[in-house]
């Protein structure tokens, strides 16, 4: 994010628990662009985006009891949830399978045109990221993570064994870890 | 359990980016709690995936604040009086204790220096022996494991790269079938006793392109081999389409002698190996192309 953070994230937790409404705003202003994010990447669409964002905030008030921090990090637990909601969604209007992988065509396209309007967004960063990280890396992490597809799904569509599935993922994971070291 | 290899299995990354089962999910988090390293391996690669995400963060419409606050401050109204215990929940919140720091009280003074300076020197020795043959053990194991990995790594490609040609070898076959133009010639029986024998040509007269698929065919006796042949409009003999294999071979198509749209029928005989240039009787298999 940048910015020097005002809550940690305990704070955030407890704060959230608390109902306290000015550490959700606080929430909102720094972690809403990153699941806005996810979320357009899921559907594509602006308005279906900014209504599941809407959801997602809603859950996130709503739920934060059942936020486990032995699971993991509040961030992740968020962005699951909108991850969730956004992929569910998608389902929900019966996408096919080769519409997923036409999306994951699209979207590079897609997002680099919505960068240019944002100069927020560290968009050098990203097309480096996206340059190191070779195309079958970048698309089985895109295939699971935002189109929710199955380790079924994503070996039909990359034409691989079942069973190495999960290996292609961890190197794909540990090359973007290493690209995003060096950057 | 093995830790490390249950890390390096590929598991902790397909949790983290949404892909296991709900079963692998669960087994994953019981392992977090048992295990620091695991606990540890998910946390980093938690973060990676946050990083990746942070990569597309875009800014929303700003109504979308708006709308939500609106919908919490309702929310607020209505329920205040269910979720009373909900905000009565005490704040639990993990204060983390600052470390403390022991400050080491004023060191003995050393009497006799050297006697110190030996016992070092010799608790020195040891340790260093103690190490370097660790090292040395560890590192043959290490060589061992390295060993095993190169082996199971080549046998897992040798695999896939059968697999990928037999791949190739299919969408071969379906592009071949799927051809509108591709005319589909049964072969049934010809021999009262064996009913069960079957053989299809896939048949494309305007590119003059045959193929032959093996439904149900006996291994032929060694030294023999089966042969195609077709029944051309015109010709009174029939004409040598060409020998095809049975065996894995006959698990794919097989391209045979190309032929136009004047072939009448199919059929098929068994000869000597390599193929004979009139048909031996009986004829096993035959159809006739529409």
């Amino acid at each position: 994010m940048g910015s020097i953070p005002t809550y940690n994230e305990a704070e955030l937790v407890l704060g959230l628990k608390n109902k306290d409404e000015q550490v959700f705003g606080y929430l909102y202003d720094h972690y809403s662009p990153a699941l806005y994010g996810v979320i357009l990447k899921v559907i594509n669409d602006e308005n279906v985006a900014s209504d599941i964002l809407q959801e997602v905030f809603i859950k996130i008030w709503r739920g934060i009891d059942r936020y486990d921090v032995d699971k993991g990090r509040l961030f992740t637990w968020m962005l699951n949830i909108a991850r969730n909601t956004a992929i569910d969604n998608l389902r929900s209007k019966a996408h096919k399978l080769d519409q997923k992988i036409q999306e994951i065509g699209n979207d590079v396209y897609y997002h680099t045109s919505q960068l240019t309007v944002q100069p927020s967004v560290d968009h050098l960063g990203l097309s480096k990221v996206l340059d190191k990280l070779n195309k079958e890396q970048r698309i089985i992490i895109d295939l699971a993570y935002y189109k929710g597809c199955t380790q079924e799904e994503i070996a039909k569509i990359l034409d691989i064994p079942l069973g190495t599935v999960k290996t292609r993922m961890r190197n794909a994971i540990i090359q973007l870890r290493n690209i995003l070291k060096n950057s | 359990m093995d830790v490390n290899r249950y890390i390096s299995s590929g598991i902790i990354e397909s949790y983290v980016a949404g892909l296991t089962s709900e079963q692998e999910s669960k087994e994953v988090q019981a392992y977090m709690l048992q295990f620091p390293e695991v606990k540890q391996a998910v946390d980093a690669c938690q973060q990676d995936m946050e990083r990746y995400v942070n990569m597309y963060a875009i800014q929303p419409p700003s109504v979308v604040k708006d709308r939500i606050f609106a919908v919490i401050n309702k929310d607020e109204n209505n329920v205040a009086t269910d979720t009373v215990t909900v905000v009565a929940d005490s704040p639990q919140a993990r204060i983390y204790s600052i470390q403390e720091h022991q400050y080491e009280e004023d060191a003995p003074r050393p009497r006799n220096i050297w006697k110190y300076i030996a016992a070092a020197a010799i608790v020195g020795i040891i340790g260093c022996s103690a190490a370097i043959y660790k090292l040395y053990t560890d590192n043959q194991n290490i060589n061992e494991k390295y060993q095993t990995l190169l082996a199971q790594g080549s046998t897992l490609q040798a695999n896939n790269d059968v697999m990928q040609t037999k791949l190739t070898e299919m969408d071969e076959a379906m592009a071949i079938m799927r051809n509108p133009a591709m005319q589909k010639v049964k072969m049934p029986s010809a021999i009262k006793e064996h009913p069960e024998y079957l053989a299809t040509v896939f048949f494309n007269p305007k590119e003059k392109a045959v193929y032959l698929s093996v439904d149900n065919m006996p291994e032929p006796p060694a030294g023999q081999q089966y042969q195609l042949w077709a029944i051309v409009k015109g010709q009174k003999d029939p004409v040598d389409a060409g020998v095809f294999d049975m065996g894995d071979a006959s698990k794919s198509l097989q391209k045979m002698k190309a032929f136009g749209d004047d072939v009448v029928a199919f059929a098929v005989t068994l000869e000597k190996k390599g193929g004979s240039e009139k048909p031996t009787m009986p004829v096993y298999i035959a159809g006739k192309a529409s």
